[in-house]
C-alpha cells in the first residue's frame, strides 16, 4: 500500500511541507485537512495588502488552488481533526470519519487571544480571511477603528485603516508598541511614525473594558478612567496555540506543542510546526515558538523532510518582516533579551539596523528600510560570527565582508608567481584586503585561517579558538595580540601562544609572505 | 538580430558592484560578480522593491524588501519557484551594452544554468 501523509492544518505550513514532499519526489499520498473552507492561504497580507485592497485573492494563496489537483494532493476542507490513535497513526476527523497514516503532521496554528468580556459584532479580531473582509467595512473615511494591542498586528491594522482614511487610536499597555520585541526607544521610534501619519496613540495604560453599545459602537474604558467611543473595537493580544489535536492524542504540550530540533514530537511519528510549535532552536539552545509566515513555510518544510526519513535539523536564525505606511520593518534572530542595543544607521532619519547583544553575543537584529543589512545579521546569526561592536556601529565597516570575505582557491588561479609560491605558500588575500590593525577571515587550501595586521606586518594564525572554537578573525587585534571577542583569550600574533586566558593552548600558526600586494601563506 | 542598447561604462559598476540604468523606459539592475556582469529587471517581481538596493551573496541578489533571493543568472527563486525577468548583456571595449529583450522563465533552471552552481561562491 502507498504510504500516505496526514498533514493537519490547512495554512501556510502544511502547504510548504506539501511542496516540499513533492519536490523532493515523495510519491504517496499526501491529504490536508484544514477547518477554514479556503485553499491555504498566506496570512501575512491580510493585515496589510489584502487589507488595503491592493492584493486579490488570488494573489494570496499559498499555493495556486490547481496546484493541489496537479501534484495529487487531497485536500479536506471545512474538516475538523479531533486526534490521533497513536498506535496506528489513524487521523480522527469530525463526523466520525478516519484518516489512515504513515506519518502526521500538526500544523493547526493558533487563535487569537480574546479580551475578557469583550463581546458583540463590533469586537473584531484578526486571523483568517473573513476576519480581513470584517476589517475592510471599517477601514475607511469616517470610521473610528480603536485598536487594542500595539503588537504587529495591531500596528500593522493601524497603518493599513490610516492609509484607507479611517480615523485609528491605538492601545498599548507596554511603554511603547513593539516594546517586548523592540524595547522602548526603537518601539518609540515606531510609535512616532504612527503619529505622524494620524494614528492617535496612547502607550503605557491597560485596557479595563470593551463594551458594545446601543447603535453597535464600542466603548472602550483604560484603567486610568479614559473612555473611547469607536465604531468598531479590533483586539491583537497575541495568538493561543491550537493544541487540542495535541493534547487529545496525550502529546506533550506547553505554550505549543513541544518538539525537537527535528520537528519530532514526543509521539514516534507524529511531528509539528509551524505557529504551533514550541520548537528546541540549537541555535539559540533554548526553546522558542514563532508566530511569523517564514517560520511556517521553513519549519513546514524540515519537518516533511523529517517525515520522509531525514534528519534535518531545523536551526535558521528566524526573520520576519512588516510592511507599515511606506517603511521596511525587519526583524532576525530571537532575542528575548539582551544588555546592549548598537544602533548602525540614523534613528531620526529611519534608516538603521539595530543589533541586539546579550553578553557580547548577537542575538536578534532589526532593521527599519535597510533589508540588506538584515540579511547579513542573519547569515552572521547562523553563524555563530561574534563582531565587535565597534564593527557594528561603523558604518564606514563593510559588514558583508564578514560573511563574503571567503577567498576560495579557484580566485587564486589568475597567475601565481611562482618564486612567492614555493615552499607551499599559496595566495591568500590581496594586501589591501587585511588593513592596519584589522582581522579578516580567509581560506586557503580548505585551512581556515584568520590573517591580521600590525605595525604594517601580516600574520596567519588558525581561524578557530583554542577555547571553545570562536572564529578568531571576528576578534580585535591590539597589543601584539589577537583578542577572541568569545571569552577575551588573546593569543600572541606571531607565535599563537595565549597571553590571557581562557584559553591554555597555543594556536596555530603559519609562515606569512606579501610580495607585490599580495599575501601568501604556506599550509599543509 | 539582438538589438543592443549601450547601458553604461563599465569602471563605475566595477567601482560600485551594482548599478540602475534605464534600457528602453525598464529600470535594470546591473551587477558586477567575479568579473562578469548580469542584468535584472530592477523593480523586484514579489512587491516593487527596488533589487540595485539589495545586497548580492552566495551568487544570488537578495531583495530588501522581504529577502527574496534571486539567481543572479537566471533570475530564479528557489523557495517560491518563480522567477525575476533577466536581460541579456554584454561587454565591449569597457562599455555594458543590455538587449532590451527580457527572459522569463517558468520552469526551473537546471543546475548547470545557475551561478551558484557553476560559478565560483556556492
Amino acid at each position: 500500500m502507498k504510504r500516505q501523509f496526514v498533514l493537519i492544518g490547512g495554512g501556510q505550513t502544511s502547504a510548504s511541507a506539501a511542496r516540499t514532499l513533492r519536490r523532493r519526489g515523495f510519491d504517496g499520498s499526501i491529504v490536508i485537512v484544514g477547518d477554514e473552507s479556503h485553499h491555504p492561504y498566506q496570512r501575512p497580507p491580510l493585515s496589510k495588502e489584502y487589507l488595503q485592497g491592493r492584493a486579490a485573492m488570488e494573489e494570496i494563496w499559498a499555493a495556486a488552488p490547481e496546484w493541489y489537483s496537479q501534484n495529487d494532493v487531497q485536500l479536506e476542507l471545512g474538516a475538523r481533526a479531533l486526534r490521533i490513535d497513536r498506535a496506528n497513526l489513524d487521523v480522527m476527523l469530525e463526523g466520525n470519519r478516519k484518516l489512515r497514516a504513515d506519518a502526521v503532521l500538526i500544523a493547526t496554528g493558533g487563535t487569537p487571544r480574546r479580551f475578557p468580556g469583550a463581546q458583540g459584532e463590533a469586537v473584531l479580531y484578526l486571523r483568517t480571511l473573513e476576519d480581513a473582509q470584517r476589517v475592510r467595512e471599517y477601514a475607511r473615511p469616517g470610521r473610528h477603528i480603536v485598536i487594542i494591542g500595539g503588537g504587529f498586528i495591531g500596528s500593522e491594522i493601524a497603518a493599513s485603516a490610516r492609509t484607507l482614511g479611517a480615523d485609528v487610536t491605538l492601545l498599548e499597555a507596554m511603554q511603547a508598541p513593539l516594546e517586548r520585541v523592540l524595547g522602548t526607544t526603537l518601539g518609540g521610534v515606531c510609535a512616532e511614525i504612527h503619529r505622524e501619519h494620524g494614528v492617535a496613540i496612547r502607550c503605557g495604560v491597560a485596557v479595563e473594558s470593551i463594551t458594545q453599545t446601543a447603535g453597535g459602537r464600542v466603548l472602550v474604558k483604560t484603567v486610568d478612567g479614559a473612555s473611547i467611543d469607536g465604531d468598531v473595537a479590533i483586539v491583537g493580544i497575541g495568538i493561543l496555540p491550537n493544541v487540542d489535536v495535541a493534547k487529545a492524542t496525550e502529546i506533550t504540550v506547553g505554550n505549543g506543542i513541544r518538539v525537537d530540533e527535528f520537528c519530532r514530537t514526543t509521539a514516534l511519528n507524529i511531528y509539528a510546526a509551524g505557529d504551533v510549535a514550541n520548537h528546541y532552536h540549537p541555535l539559540f539552545d533554548r526553546r522558542m515558538r514563532v508566530e511569523h509566515f517564514d517560520n511556517a513555510t521553513r519549519q513546514g518544510a524540515a519537518a516533511a523532510l523529517n517525515m520522509l526519513g531525514d534528519r534535518t535539523r531545523y536551526d535558521d536564525p528566524h526573520w520576519f518582516w512588516s510592511d507599515q505606511y511606506d517603511h521596511s520593518l525587519q526583524y532576525a534572530g530571537h532575542a528575548e533579551q539582551w544588555d546592549e542595543v548598537i544602533v548602525r544607521g540614523s534613528l531620526e532619519a529611519r534608516d538603521f539596523v539595530a543589533f541586539f547583544l546579550l553578553d557580547g553575543k548577537l542575538a536578534g537584529a532589526f532593521a527599519l528600510n535597510r533589508g540588506g543589512e538584515i540579511m547579513l545579521a542573519k547569515e552572521l546569526l547562523a553563524r555563530r560570527i561574534t563582531v565587535d561592536a565597534n564593527k557594528l556601529r561603523d558604518e564606514d565597516f563593510d559588514l558583508s565582508s564578514l560573511v563574503t570575505e571567503d577567498v576560495s582557491e579557484n580566485s587564486a588561479v589568475d597567475g601565481e608567481d611562482a618564486a612567492a609560491t614555493a615552499g607551499n605558500f599559496h595566495r591568500a588575500a590581496r594586501s589591501g584586503q587585511v588593513r592596519e590593525g584589522s582581522v579578516r577571515r580567509f581560506v586557503v587550501q580548505g585551512t581556515e585561517l584568520a590573517i591580521a595586521r600590525l605595525n604594517g606586518k601580516a600574520y596567519a594564525l588558525h581561524n578557530l579558538c583554542t577555547h571553545l572554537a570562536c572564529h578568531l578573525s571576528s576578534g580585535k587585534v591590539e597589543n601584539n595580540g589577537l583578542t577572541c571577542l568569545c571569552h577575551g583569550s588573546i593569543f600572541d600574533l606571531a607565535s599563537g601562544e595565549p597571553i590571557n586566558p581562557p584559553a591554555t593552548r597555543p594556536v596555530k600558526t603559519y609562515p606569512v609572505r606579501e610580495i607585490d600586494g599580495h599575501i601568501y601563506v604556506a599550509v599543509e | 538580430m539582438t538589438e543592443w542598447i549601450r547601458a553604461t561604462e563599465i569602471t563605475p559598476l566595477q567601482q560600485r558592484k551594482k548599478l540602475k540604468v534605464t534600457i528602453a523606459g525598464v529600470d535594470v539592475a546591473l551587477f558586477y560578480v567575479d568579473g562578469s556582469v548580469y542584468a535584472l529587471r530592477d523593480i523586484c517581481i514579489h512587491k516593487q522593491s527596488s533589487l540595485s538596493r539589495g545586497l548580492v551573496f552566495k551568487g544570488k541578489v537578495v531583495c530588501p524588501g522581504h529577502q527574496w533571493a534571486f539567481d543572479l543568472k537566471t533570475g530564479w527563486v528557489d523557495q517560491w519557484a518563480k522567477c525575476q525577468p533577466v536581460f541579456p548583456v554584454k561587454v565591449e571595449d569597457g562599455v555594458v551594452y543590455v538587449a532590451p529583450e527580457p527572459r522569463v522563465r517558468d520552469v526551473e533552471p537546471a543546475p548547470h544554468e545557475r551561478f551558484c552552481e557553476s560559478g565560483s561562491t556556492a
